[in-house]
């Protein structure tokens, strides 16, 4: 065996024993959940944060980490928590279910954080949730959509409303105020594009509209033509196409190229302002439903300050609030996550820049979530 | 009949685009013997040096587009010089040329996304692209583009590898390399060039995918599918049968989905492909 | 503690998967890239049998791992002519179409919404939920997998199946039929892969198509590649390191967006270096 490969082996081995050894000897301090502070003392409060930082959704999970530091930096400038610090550990989840469930089982674990903000696709925080709930620690994620997340424990809240509610919106929409009779969905395979697919089409269909086309595409596709010429050969009248940024910039170009001469109709995986400067005239007159989350001009100027882009991407805003929501919480009842738990279900937030009430049911959900429809012109998002 | 006319369409842009893809990916194979898992991922390098050279230092498209293939060719020969050559030095079994490549690969792909973010770019600013209507079916500039450098690429290679040297040399490695070896050809050296003139077409069809649909780190894997299927369904090394092939799937990927779900089309893609691997494993145009 | 726990216990299915997939691999010296797929068969059989029918654990275990004997028996009959990069490359292809059955078939498997509500097993009254008890049954069953792969190896079925690997023809002229002992050590195999995906799906609680892609294939390629070939001992050796690495590199304190593609470029280069200089694994004792 060559001697440089014997060296890079050596210090694998070495470094793989340090980090055992390492967490090793953070654990023991570990064996119980976190302990209420004592009056006085001053050392920071740490909460854990889990996104998408890298892969799919990074841009989103990016700018939520903006959004999280301005409102982070915003509470400890105000005197932090009961005159304590508050931190925040960030961990990528990649937007996968393994990544994210190793990240929070390390917040959970290592870091003993009681809180955690996130995740931010609905497969990452699925995939911890049953964790938090046997640890008995909060989520809160201030972008998960997916309605399964609904009944995913006690523990577990979301200030961002289910797609059950989106999709209902959407469908009622279309058909009243758009008066469309025939609609064809483009959706992407993922548990977004399936859970708004599949409550579009029951909403659209009681209304007495007609499903004409239904073609789901897997999400690392990026050749959308045949779904497309289906869903043209199909004559609708509208096309309620659900996808991330990738996919839908690729698909509304290739509906442009194929002439399809309808118009376009998205959900909130729209929101992404680089989608409408790619995609440029292909995307004139789409219009989406998005949450309408009254940003304020102090915030959108803020967040100008720290992304340089006038835009606030969809969770940011529920993220920043979350943050603004717990620091609330923990200032009344400490630390504790169980007494945290219990604090959220009677909370009730205003003046956010997510929602002009924050408020959970008792599912976790919010109270109430109210959508606007937002049309694209002069390739910028307009609230129509 | 309009969407008939629009599957069609559909079919034969894609079977250009994988014409070019298979095209540098069965030369490589026919000189080296095993399947370099790294050859999608080098073709991502050059959409990227493509998207480097035109949006950061501000290069026109032309320059750019011969630039970025250059590049995925110098990226092709550095994986080959630093990893394959010394492997056959060693004489060790195919597979140990599959797993080396399978790290150059997944490292390569992570090195992508280090310098250019893990994030999905479009190549082309929308509106600039012009639509065709050619008998009800809508074909768009950029697609002419890949059918005429697609059939331009097959033409020059063929007249290459068919009436110069190096092109008897070659066909000569793809028949035994013994044979080459005793014949007092320089293998290493040819192999080499190989690897540089493979990666280079490799890149040109990682650019105009980018140009078709746009580029992202992990786009490699997707070409390299799209290379190696039509490889082996047309018998792999054999570069007519590769076009054909490349036309062959391009149709049955477009025309499946008519008839079945759409979600499927990746399903579709690799069932041919199976099926081929076990009933006529020697390809459509293969020596048994 | 817990944190070391949950390590452990991430340690223990993917020692399962190297060791089972080490049986394969080491066994018939062709690479298998589809070893993730079997394991998602595993998890999404116990995961369907325990939320859908309430079943016990270690029968929802003992099911999936009977399903995925057999389908690794059918898979190994009909890949059985393939040998080398097509073997590969049909494995490839296999692992794509299972993954596009889990997204696809929603009605059974709830497609890309995943599965969740898992439970953590139990027994006669003993409950597994505490990670620590669940890592001891994670030992345990670990424990099971290696004894009998290391008797598997050294009993006279063992012994046909390296002569197999080593000259095919050889041993087919002595009068052994080949066929059925690759059908078997591919059955087993399989059955020890889906054990893994019971354990995976059980201590995770939700299971997703996501977690069984191509990737995952080629990172536990990874661990048999990194401990060597046909050492059972040695795949327990690939699998601490390829399970520390991660968090090695998260404590080594890489900025947080691109320590992600830092561990895929280490993993990269580790395959190619081993490759390059140490083909036979850490501890393995047959050059590939």
């Amino acid at each position: 065996m060559n001697s440089s490969a014997r060296i890079v082996l050596g210090l694998v081995i070495i470094v793989a024993v340090v980090a055992g050894v390492f967490a090793f000897l953070q654990a023991p301090q570990t064996a119980h959940g976190p302990t209420e502070s004592p009056a006085g003392n001053v050392s920071p409060i740490t909460i854990g944060f889990i996104a998408p930082l890298t892969g799919d959704g990074a841009a989103l999970g990016q700018n939520e980490k903006v959004a999280v530091e301005l409102a982070v930096s915003e509470v400890n400038m105000a005197g932090g928590i009961g005159g304590r610090p508050l931190n925040v550990i960030y961990e990528d989840g990649q937007c996968t279910g393994k990544v994210a469930s190793n990240a929070a089982n390390k917040l959970i674990n290592v870091d003993n954080v009681p809180v955690i903000l996130g995740g931010l696709c609905s497969g990452e925080t699925m995939s911890f949730a049953a964790a938090a709930e046997q640890a008995k620690r909060v989520v809160l994620s201030p972008c998960s959509s997916a309605p399964a997340i609904t009944d995913a424990g006690d523990y577990i809240f979301r200030d961002y409303p289910s797609d059950l509610f989106q999709g209902a919106f959407g469908a009622k929409y279309v058909y009243e105020q758009l008066g469309k009779r025939k609609a064809a969905i483009v959706y992407v395979k993922s548990d977004y594009g399936v859970g708004l697919d599949k409550v579009f089409r029951e909403e659209f269909t009681n209304l007495g509209g007609t499903i004409v086309a239904d073609e789901g595409y897997d999400q690392a596709a990026r050749d959308l033509r045949t779904q497309l010429t289906k869903v043209k050969a199909s004559n609708p009248d509208i096309v309620y196409f659900v996808g991330y940024t990738e996919g839908s910039t690729v698909g509304l170009k290739q509906a442009a190229d194929l002439n399809l001469g309808v118009s376009m109709f998205g959900a909130d995986g729209w929101g992404d302002p680089k989608l409408w400067t790619d995609v440029g005239v292909a995307g004139e007159g789409a219009m989406y439903t998005t949450v309408s989350a009254p940003l304020s001009d102090d915030f959108k100027a803020k967040m100008k300050e720290k992304t340089g882009s006038e835009e606030v991407l969809t969770c940011s805003p529920g993220a920043y609030d979350g943050i603004k929501i717990l620091a609330q919480v923990m200032s009344k009842v400490g630390t504790d996550p169980t007494a945290i738990k219990d604090e959220l279900y009677k909370v009730e937030y205003i003046g956010g820049v997510s929602a002009a009430r924050v408020a959970f049911d008792e599912n976790g959900d919010p109270a109430e979530a109210s959508f606007a429809v937002k049309v694209v012109k002069d390739g910028k998002a307009v609230i129509r | 009949m309009e969407i008939f006319a629009q599957l069609v369409a559909n079919s034969v842009i894609a079977g250009a685009t994988y014409t070019i893809l298979t095209l540098g990916f069965n030369l490589i194979y026919g000189a080296t013997r095993f399947t370099n898992m790294a050859y999608g991922v080098v073709a991502a390098t050059g959409g990227y040096a493509f998207f480097f050279l035109t949006r950061t230092v501000g290069l026109p498209m032309i320059p750019s587009i011969i630039a970025g293939a250059l590049f995925s060719g110098v990226v092709g020969v550095l994986t080959d010089r630093l990893i394959f050559s010394p492997l056959r030095k060693k004489n060790v079994r195919p597979s140990v040329h599959v797993i080396a490549s399978l790290g150059a690969f997944v490292a390569i792909q992570a090195l992508l996304s280090i310098f250019f973010g893990a994030e999905f770019w479009t190549l082309l600013p929308s509106g600039t692209v012009r639509v065709f209507d050619v008998a009800g079916a809508s074909v768009t500039e950029v697609q002419w583009w890949i059918m005429g450098i697609a059939a331009a690429v097959s033409g020059l290679l063929f007249v290459v590898l068919r009436f110069t040297l190096f092109g008897k040399v070659v066909r000569a490695l793809s028949d035994d390399e013994e044979v080459g070896k005793m014949l007092g050809i320089n293998t290493d050296r040819t192999i080499g060039i190989v690897f540089f003139i493979g990666s280079m077409i490799a890149g040109l069809g990682g650019i105009l995918v980018g140009f078709d649909t746009g580029i992202q780190p992990t786009m490699g894997l997707f070409i390299l599918i799209e290379a190696a299927v039509p490889s082996i369904i047309g018998g792999i090394g054999n570069l007519a049968g590769g076009v054909i092939a490349a036309f062959l799937f391009g149709f049955v990927e477009n025309f499946g989905i008519w008839f079945i779900a759409s979600q499927w089309k990746a399903a579709i893609a690799f069932g041919l492909l199976t099926l081929f691997l076990i009933f006529k494993p020697e390809g459509i145009m293969g020596k048994k | 503690m817990n944190y070391i726990l949950h390590l452990g216990t991430f340690f223990g299915i993917y020692a399962i998967l190297g060791i089972s997939l080490n049986l394969l691999v080491g066994g018939t010296g062709l690479i298998w890239i589809a070893h993730a797929a079997i394991f998602g068969l595993g998890a999404y059989v116990l995961a369907l049998l325990m939320t859908k029918v309430a079943l016990n654990f270690f029968l929802a275990a003992f099911l999936g791992m009977c399903i995925a004997g057999i389908v690794g028996c059918i898979a190994a009959w009909v890949f059985a002519r393939l040998s080398g990069d097509y073997y590969m490359l049909a494995s490839v292809a296999f692992n794509y179409i299972i993954v596009s059955v889990f997204i696809n078939w929603e009605s059974l498997t709830n497609g890309p919404l995943g599965i969740s509500g898992i439970s953590r097993p139990s027994l006669f009254g003993i409950s597994f939920a505490g990670n620590e008890s669940f890592f001891a049954l994670t030992f345990l069953f670990l424990g099971l997998v290696y004894v009998s792969a290391r008797l598997i190896m050294h009993s006279s079925f063992g012994r046909v199946i390296k002569a197999i690997r080593e000259d095919e023809e050889a041993i087919r002229v002595f009068g052994y039929h080949t066929l059925l002992y690759k059908i078997m050590i591919s059955g087993i195999a399989a059955a020890m892969a889906a054990l893994a995906g019971a354990l995976f799906a059980s201590y995770i609680a939700f299971i997703d198509p996501s977690n069984f892609h191509v990737m995952e294939s080629i990172f536990i390629l990874g661990i048999v590649v990194v401990g060597g070939f046909a050492s059972i001992r040695g795949s327990l050796l690939g699998a601490l390191i390829l399970v520390l690495l991660p968090e090695v590199l998260r404590f080594a304190g890489f900025p947080q967006d691109i320590s992600a593609h830092m561990q895929q470029l280490v993993y990269g280069i580790v395959l190619i270096l081993f490759m390059l200089y140490r083909p036979q694994g850490l501890i393995g004792e047959y050059k590939f």
